[in-house]
């Protein structure tokens, strides 16, 4: 399989079914757009170091419906209230695909929302033009088979969190693309929790891209974790708009998987917007793990914040890519970048990009990245108090991502990701042949 | 006070550059275009040995494969490569004293305030002034061969020391190695070379000065600068160019070699014809400079102050192969007006325990666009290597641009990379504090803007930090947005 391969082989892949025919069409258009931008390559500057090669070098199979990988339900927070939505082979688990919860929420498949919230879908798709595709994102849209649907009406808040669970099937070279809609109309708020998983350890590639409208005034909160096998490619493309007063949390972590890249662009299209983006990537192996998030300051008064952590370990290869865009007269912007990495092996490489352009005069941006090591003096500390090394240098790699993990606010999930960082840290959390959240227990205060 | 502000600013924008005269000397060209009978041409009129002449066509052969590169923050109108002289000179042979050069060449120098005289020793400099393509006048070489120091134009290195040239150029700036510095390797005119011997400690600064004159012409110089052993050189470079409707080209090549426990120091303030106000005209400068540290223990410091040229793309870099070696990049970036730049540092650590230090320090005025773009690599082999990178941009205006574009590729578990930037403006605070104590709003953004450069002014020697800070106040005192 080559670059050349995969782009012929979109035509085989490209079924759009019984859609109504403007959805057909823009399928058609989308893979259109996708042939005239080409594969992308490390040469791009977009693809700088990226790992994503690989992805073409394999011969996909569509999704098959009947071999499912596991039965839903197995992956739910125990101790977590969630409301579940499993994806599995690119399609939803359930018999009511389209829920309607309280006060008008209505959440579910994007393939139930199209037949029977028509307005709302086109509404969506509509709102990002062909032209600014990149290539994934076109495939997507030309192959997606299904994908998870939320609307929040008016000051609804959602009462419990949404967990989207999806799990990368088990037959070789799955190709699933998924597409996931969420808008948040004025004073909405809502919290996901979106959980990408495989299940088997043969090669497959998920690709997902998640369009987020943000409504005045509304608060919307993801908690995103990865956790697939070595085989895995997994791609999310998340775009945000965000309207005046909106809040956005982004929260990621990446445990396991061979190729993990989050792409996230964010646009600030309404003044006093706040965003924040956490996230922390923990490789090893041959893993790799990359970020790029691109936040757009249209507007003045916004403010943005990243924070991403990188545990590099034996011969992973992390990259992240950061871009603060303030557009001209988005005066009074606030807009913060940092990017802390610890490479743990001579093989393991990092890079980091971290870039700001900016066009208007009264802001406040800055950015700071480091790449470095356990300090040598803590550790020193810590066996001179007879702790040992193993143990010292754990709680120093568990140290530096409890930063992260600590910005959860939804206690039984902080307990749980807390448990499994540890576990991942020690070498013990697999990239699960079986999903990991049933597996995993708090079991243990101190390492 | 706005009011005010806007006046200052628009007397500092609409400042004359005062180089932008033309000197009227009988110019010798090549024939216009890019092909090999230029090459040839040139190689012929300089007399070079067959290397050379086969070093230059190589690398035309390359160029005639590559593209313009398109990756920086830069808006480059298109060149017409083949629209352009690759080879202008006074029209006057090699002079053996002061008294034979053309009077009219004293005159532009005096004007640029160069001390070409020998009898100025005061000045303490030795000079080395090229004018459009060719190299018009060394100073001081005589005493400084007396301690085995070779300082001459390029092409009299060619003819009196072969071996060196042959053995050292092409170091650090392979042949091929990008789109502007294959294209100089070509059609390189002149330029300076330099070799100071083993443990000689230079006793003064060296200096080239370069001037673009001719009109449509391009400058393409080379300067190649040997540090041997234990030894120690300051090296200053300057620019100046007419005032012209047209863009002109300039892709220069600076290469640095050094070896164990050598040191150089690198300081350039640029100063090419920046355009007009309406960003017609002024000069692109695409310059490759790059510094390799082949020894242990060996040192390159370069020192820039970037004020002209419409155009700005320009990346000084240091390889430290040597063990323990330490690369420094200090720079201050002033655009104004439609000026564009897009200039930082490039450092590579393959050597163990290797230090790099960047400070770069932007200012962008008017429409301009000021991006630092920089790269550090760390090697897996150069373990207990460390970086430190520091990149602040100030904007004076609500129509700039300032960026920061850095890359930092880590690949060993003993080495520490750190990177910060900040972009602000000047605060209101310490405007209003300064103004308190009675002082006026220009002196006080010239001070603040002084302060804020500091750091890297005072790396620069002595009669450069003076020039240097003039400028800076010419540019941009008082512009406050």
């Amino acid at each position: 399989m080559s670059a050349e391969k995969f782009l012929a082989s979109l035509e085989r892949w490209f079924q759009p079914g019984s859609e109504p025919p403007e959805m057909g069409a823009l399928r058609r258009a989308a893979l259109e757009r996708a042939h005239a931008l080409g594969v992308p390559t490390p040469k791009m500057e977009r693809w700088r170091q990226s790992g994503v090669a690989n992805v073409f070098e394999h011969n996909y199979n569509l999704p098959k419906r009947d071999r499912l990988p596991m039965s839903p339900g197995r992956c739910q927070l125990d101790a977590m209230a969630t409301t579940a939505m499993h994806f599995s082979a690119g399609k939803i688990e359930s018999a009511q695909p389209l829920q309607r919860l309280q006060d008008g929420v209505i959440a579910g498949s994007l393939r139930a929302a199209m037949k029977e919230e028509p307005e709302l879908v086109q509404r969506l798709l509509a709102e990002r033009g062909l032209d600014k595709m990149g290539f994934f994102n076109a495939v997507n849209m030309a192959l997606f088979t299904d994908g998870f649907f939320l609307h929040v009406p008016k000051n609804v808040v959602l009462a419990r969190p949404i967990q989207v669970i999806h799990v990368l099937g088990e037959y070789r070279d799955a190709l699933e693309n998924l597409r996931n809609f969420v808008v948040l109309e004025e004073g909405a708020e809502a919290t996901l929790l979106f959980c990408d998983h495989s299940s088997g350890r043969e090669y497959g590639f998920a690709s997902s891209v998640n369009q987020f409208q943000i409504g005045p005034g509304a608060g919307f909160k993801l908690y995103r974790v990865q956790n697939l096998s070595d085989e895995a490619a997994c791609f999310h493309q998340d775009f945000f708009t965000q309207q005046e007063n909106s809040r956005l949390f982004s929260h990621t972590i990446g445990f396991n998987g061979g190729l993990l890249r989050g792409e996230t662009h964010v646009d600030l299209q309404g003044k006093g917007a706040d965003c924040e983006f956490v996230g922390l990537s923990l490789s090893s192996r041959g893993q790799r793990m990359e970020n790029f998030v691109k936040v757009e300051h249209q507007v003045p008064h916004c403010t943005s914040r990243e924070v991403f952590k990188n545990i590099v370990d034996d011969y992973a290869r992390g990259l992240f890519n950061g871009h603060v865009l303030v557009h001209p007269d988005a005066q009074k912007t606030e807009a913060y970048q940092n990017n802390s990495n610890i490479v743990l092996t001579d093989k393991a490489k990092m890079s980091s990009r971290p870039f700001l352009e900016i066009y208007a005069d009264d802001v406040k941006c800055s950015h700071g990245s480091s790449v470095g090591q356990l300090d040598d003096e803590a550790l020193f500390y810590m066996r001179q108090r007879g702790i040992s090394e193993e143990n010292a240098r754990l709680l120093l790699l568990y140290a530096f991502a409890a930063d992260v993990i600590n910005q959860i606010d939804i206690e039984p999930l902080r307990r749980q990701l807390d448990d499994m960082v540890k576990k991942r840290l020690r070498g013990e959390l697999p990239s699960c042949e079986d999903c990991v959240l049933s597996c995993s227990q708090p079991e243990f205060e101190v390492l | 006070m706005t009011q005010k502000k806007n006046e200052v600013f628009n007397e500092v924008t609409s400042g004359d550059y005062k180089y932008g005269f033309v000197t009227d000397i009988e110019t010798e060209f090549s024939p216009k275009g890019i092909s090999e009978e230029v090459v040839r041409y040139i190689s012929a009129k300089k007399e070079e040995p067959e290397w050379l002449l086969e070093f230059r066509l190589k690398a035309l052969a390359k160029w005639q494969t590559m593209t313009m590169p398109n990756w920086a923050h830069l808006d480059i109108p298109p060149i017409d490569f083949n629209d352009l002289y690759y080879y202008a000179a006074p029209k006057k042979k090699k002079l053996a004293s002061m008294d034979e050069v053309d009077p009219e060449l004293i005159d532009t120098f005096n004007r640029l305030g160069i001390s070409l005289n020998e009898q100025k020793k005061l000045s303490g400099v030795a000079v080395d002034a090229v004018i459009d393509s060719v190299s018009v006048k060394t100073t001081f070489s005589d005493s400084l061969a007396e301690l085995g120091i070779v300082f001459m134009s390029f092409s009299e290195a060619v003819k009196k020391h072969p071996e060196l040239v042959r053995r050292f150029v092409g170091q650090a700036v392979p042949s091929g190695d990008n789109f502007f510095s294959t294209l100089n390797d070509a059609v390189f005119s002149d330029g300076s070379f330099c070799y100071i011997p083993k443990g000689v400690r230079c006793p003064m600064d060296l200096s080239t000065y370069f001037r673009i004159n001719a009109e449509g012409s391009g400058q393409f110089e080379r300067t190649l600068i040997v540090a041997d052993e234990g030894s120690y050189v300051s090296y200053l470079e300057g620019c100046t160019a007419p005032q012209r409707d047209e863009n002109q080209l300039h892709a220069a090549v600076v290469e640095i070699i050094l070896m164990k426990d050598a040191e150089v120091k690198y300081s350039t303030v640029q100063n090419w014809y920046p355009g007009n106000k309406e960003g017609r005209g002024g000069i692109f400068n695409f310059v490759t400079k790059r510094g390799l540290c082949r020894g242990d223990h060996s040192k390159l410091s370069w020192t820039q102050v970037e004020t002209g040229s419409a155009i700005t793309w320009k990346y000084p870099g240091c390889v430290l192969g040597g063990d323990n070696s330490v690369g420094e990049f200090y720079s201050v970036a002033v655009t104004n007006n439609y000026q564009q730049a897009d200039t930082g540092s490039k450092m590579i650590h393959l050597g163990k325990n290797t230090k790099s230090t960047i400070i770069s320090k932007g200012i962008s005025a008017g429409k301009s666009q000021n991006s630092y773009r920089g790269l550090v690599r760390i090697a897996p082999r150069a373990t207990g290597s460390r970086n430190f990178s520091q990149c602040d941009s100030l904007l004076l205006s609500d129509t700039c641009g300032a960026h920061t574009f850095p890359y930092i590729d880590t690949a060993n578990s003993s080495s520490v990379v750190e990177h910060e930037a900040t972009t602000s403006k000047i605060s209101e605070e310490q405007l209003f504090y300064c103004q308190q104590r009675g002082i006026s709003s220009e002196t006080a953004v010239g001070l603040i803007v002084n302060g804020y450069a500091g750091a890297v002014l005072k790396k620069l020697p002595l009669e450069f930090a003076a020039e240097a800070q003039k400028l800076l106040n010419v540019s941009l005192e008082g512009s406050v947005g």
